[in-house]
């Protein structure tokens, strides 16, 4: 007799797992549409963002194989399992395999992987014969979880009349056949992300492996995982055709987690340091700023091409277009994020170039990418899974890039894809994309954009999809061929439209005249031990491109370590040691100049004194730093915070410029 | 800037703590530890090797009082020695540096 749990008490999934041992089958289970399988994949996604669980998916990229041939068929074996469909039924099951780490490392080990694998696949076809084999495997390397969507009789009764204890499933259905032969089913009539998460809490639980919830992790840990997990699931996931639908419920749902900090409020934070949220207002403030010609008479620095481009890859924007497109003067960009997408009949090709430039683009900052290999991997799974067959000639992938940019201060950039029959992968790269570049404040307009624009693709159209949800913008640089209406389009949405033309005038203007450039950024850390070195990344990266002395930028970096500190101990309303609201960094620079806010919520706190829970011994030393080292400082407290604001000159070019500083540029640069 | 690592060499009632990383409260607790553990083994000479440390925050220092203060109630001889110039400048800053000699690279 299956317990039921009603939806009320769905919060408390995770204690389903809470027990050592739970073989056998959990259902969920509910009506059509009604989350269910929004559920599951967010399950999967929270086990995935955990270090402490490995599956197949993550090592695409990111889990190294240990060395060796049996390494090599473990990943077969395990590409054997993943998001394998089951016949029959109205819908095909889906399974995906979570394994332990423990698993995974016992299961590289083994040397009779080649006849695993050779049973798996003589058992795709019978239910209870691959299930059968699965229990045995399981039995042998540890605890296998198995995440099954849609599932039918077919595939739960040999689930459920399994003995094998180290093998427990987590089924969607939608039918009666779930209470029938699930040990435990819960009803559910809607999704929440809290509820994934404690289902993630309690399988890793289960899984014999340690969770660490958001606030204990080491920052360390954070680095460590990266963007990858993400685009890892969406690329496996077009891998193996899964519907559209799936595919954008997941990446919707994952990135709405994120949002909302369940996952942990390190995306935000890590990918702004470390894909170069900074470099990315930088390249489009100057793009899309024609204030700069202006001011060349009076500024001396400049901007180069390079200088452009390294920005454009840093902010992990992909960009494509259709052949010959992209100039010959920017042969670079072929390593970074620009792509040439030359060949529209080969849909696949694109597809997984996209992807991988994608990927490429979000380690640029780092890289370390291993760029060779990952497209080899991602372009031959494409041309495998995606044949040309499925996608007929008419379907041809026609990429329409725009990069828009707002007025700044306080713009956000972003990259917006229209895509014009394509495939499912290269829809989900595109949001990809734009969920890499646009980690925060946007992100959810810009992923229903993107959401409107693949369903409108689909089937082909050669109507020219418009950016309606982004208004406000007024400068539009389309990376194409202009087309007939652009400028009626431009002039109904009162914005600016700078063909491509135009664009490589702006450049080349720029390249040779008189430039300055200013850059900033803005973090949101989580008031956590070492959160600190995510703004003094940026903060590096930052007086990197401003051309800023090594030692003015080593007290500057002295001086944002202390205020965070500071705003870390004292952001934590309830004078605890727990992690409360975020603290923001606001961090701008340019030739002569670094200025960076740092301001923290809650009560306002004495300047010099110590935060709640620390002794005075080992505080109180910040402000003093921070006064020494700092042109200028400036505390604001009020009943909402605290915000220190600090100032940093330094010579440019053999003078301080910041003196030269048009007022409207001084006024422009308050952070 | 990783996590802050410590190596220490003891050679006839001497000893050299090399540090390497960012000295923040963690690493700061770990050194004080370590500096201890050395003087209770009846070390009467330590020297402190910044060369490979990244960075340091106040906190950090702030546990570097506390190496002083029982380093001299040990009466032992304290140095830090490779220090960075970033790094020496928070130090004489907060007023370590007229408390124990500080050498640069």
């Amino acid at each position: 007799m299956a317990a039921i749990l009603p939806r009320r008490q769905a919060a408390r999934l995770g204690e389903l797992f809470g027990r050592r041992f739970l073989p056998g089958l959990v259902a969920i289970e509910g009506a059509p549409r009604r989350g269910k399988t929004d559920l599951l994949l967010q399950l999967h996604g929270a086990l995935l963002g955990r270090r402490e669980v490995a599956t197949a998916i993550l090592r695409l990229g990111y889990q190294p194989l240990p060395a060796g041939a049996a390494a090599e068929v473990a990943a077969q074996l395990l590409a054997c399992l993943e998001w394998r469909r089951l016949p029959p039924g109205p819908n095909d099951s889906t399974v995906k395999p979570v394994l332990s780490r423990a698993s995974m490392a016992r299961l590289a080990e083994r040397e009779d992987l080649a006849a695993w694998k050779e049973l798996l696949d003589a058992a795709a076809s019978d239910s209870y014969g691959f299930f059968a084999a699965l229990g045995r495997l399981a039995a042998e390397i540890g605890p296998v979880c198995l995440l099954v969507d849609d599932a039918t009789d077919e595939v739960l009764a040999p689930v459920a009349r399994s003995s094998v204890p180290e093998l427990a499933v987590v089924a969607t259905a939608s039918g009666p056949a779930a209470s029938r032969w699930a040990r435990q089913v819960v009803a559910i009539e809607e999704f929440t992300a809290r509820e994934g998460t404690l289902l993630a809490e309690g399988l890793a639980r289960h899984l014999g492996v340690e969770f660490c919830g958001e606030a204990a992790r080491p920052f360390s840990a954070y680095c460590a995982a990266d963007p990858f997990v993400l685009s890892s699931v969406v690329h496996a996931a077009a891998l193996a055709g899964t519907p559209l639908d799936s595919t954008l419920a997941f990446v919707r749902a994952y990135v709405a987690d994120l949002r909302r900090g369940t996952l942990g409020a390190y995306f935000p934070a890590v990918l702004g340091a470390r894909l170069g949220s900074l470099e990315r207002r930088c390249a489009l403030e100057w793009l899309a700023d024609e204030r700069y010609p202006t001011a060349a008479e009076k500024w001396r620095g400049r901007v180069s091409l390079d200088d452009v481009l390294a920005n454009l890859a840093g902010a992990g924007l992909a960009v494509a277009g259709p052949a010959g497109w992209m100039p010959r003067r920017w042969p670079a960009a072929r390593d970074w994020a620009a792509l040439q997408l030359a060949r529209p009949e080969t849909i696949e090709s694109e597809a997984a170039r996209l992807a991988t430039a994608v990927l490429a683009a979000a380690h640029a900052a780092d890289g370390e990418l291993a760029r060779e290999p990952l497209r080899r991997r991602i372009a031959g799974g494409l041309a495998e899974a995606v044949p040309a067959a499925t996608f007929p000639s008419r379907l041809r992938f026609r990429e329409v890039c725009e990069v828009a940019g707002e007025p700044l201060p306080g713009g956000e950039l972003f990259l917006c894809y229209g895509f014009t029959g394509a495939p499912p992968a290269a829809g989900s790269a595109a949001l990809l994309a734009v969920a890499v570049a646009d980690p925060e404040a946007r992100l959810g307009s810009v992923l229903e954009e993107m959401e409107n624009r693949v369903r409108q693709a689909l089937p082909f159209s050669e109507s020219r999809t418009t950016p309606e949800g982004t208004a406000g913008v007024e400068k539009w640089v389309v990376m194409r061929q202009p087309e007939p209406g652009d400028a009626e389009w431009a002039a109904g949405h009162d914005a600016q439209l700078l063909d491509f033309e135009r664009f490589n005038q702006l450049i080349a203007a720029r390249s040779d005249g008189c430039v300055a450039a200013r850059w900033e950024t803005v973090l949101r850390l989580p008031p956590e031990a070492d959160f600190e070195l995510a703004a003094v990344r940026a903060l590096d990266l930052l007086a990197e491109r401003a051309g800023c002395d090594a030692q003015a930028a080593s007290q500057a970096r002295a001086a944002l370590v202390e205020a965070c500190l500071n705003a870390f101990e004292h952001g934590r309303t309830d004078g605890s040691q727990s992690s409360s609201a975020s603290v923001e960094v606001r961090l701008a620079a340019w030739p002569g100049c670094i200025e960076m806010a740092v301001s923290n919520p809650g009560a306002p706190f004495a300047p010099g004194g110590a935060g709640p829970g620390q002794s005075s011994l080992h505080r109180g030393h910040g402000l003093k730093i921070i006064h020494a080292v700092m042109d200028q400082v400036i505390v604001s407290s009020d009943l909402n915070g605290t915000t220190i604001r600090m100032t940093k000159k330094f010579p440019y070019g053999g003078e301080n410029r910041t003196a030269g500083l048009p007022e409207h540029e001084q006024a422009a640069s308050g952070i | 800037m990783n996590k802050l690592r410590l190596e220490s060499r003891v050679r006839n009632g001497s000893a050299v703590v090399y540090l390497d990383g960012y000295l923040n409260e963690s690493g700061g607790e770990l050194l004080e530890q370590e500096c201890r553990s050395l003087l209770s083994r009846g070390c009467r000479a330590l020297e402190l090797d910044f060369g490979r440390a990244s960075m340091v925050n106040s906190i950090g220092i702030s546990y570097l009082l506390d190496v002083i203060e029982n380093a001299r109630q040990g009466e032992a001889r304290l140095e830090f020695v490779s220090v960075p110039e970033d790094i020496r400048l928070l130090f004489e800053l907060l007023g370590i540096a007229g408390r124990v000699p500080v050498r640069k690279p």
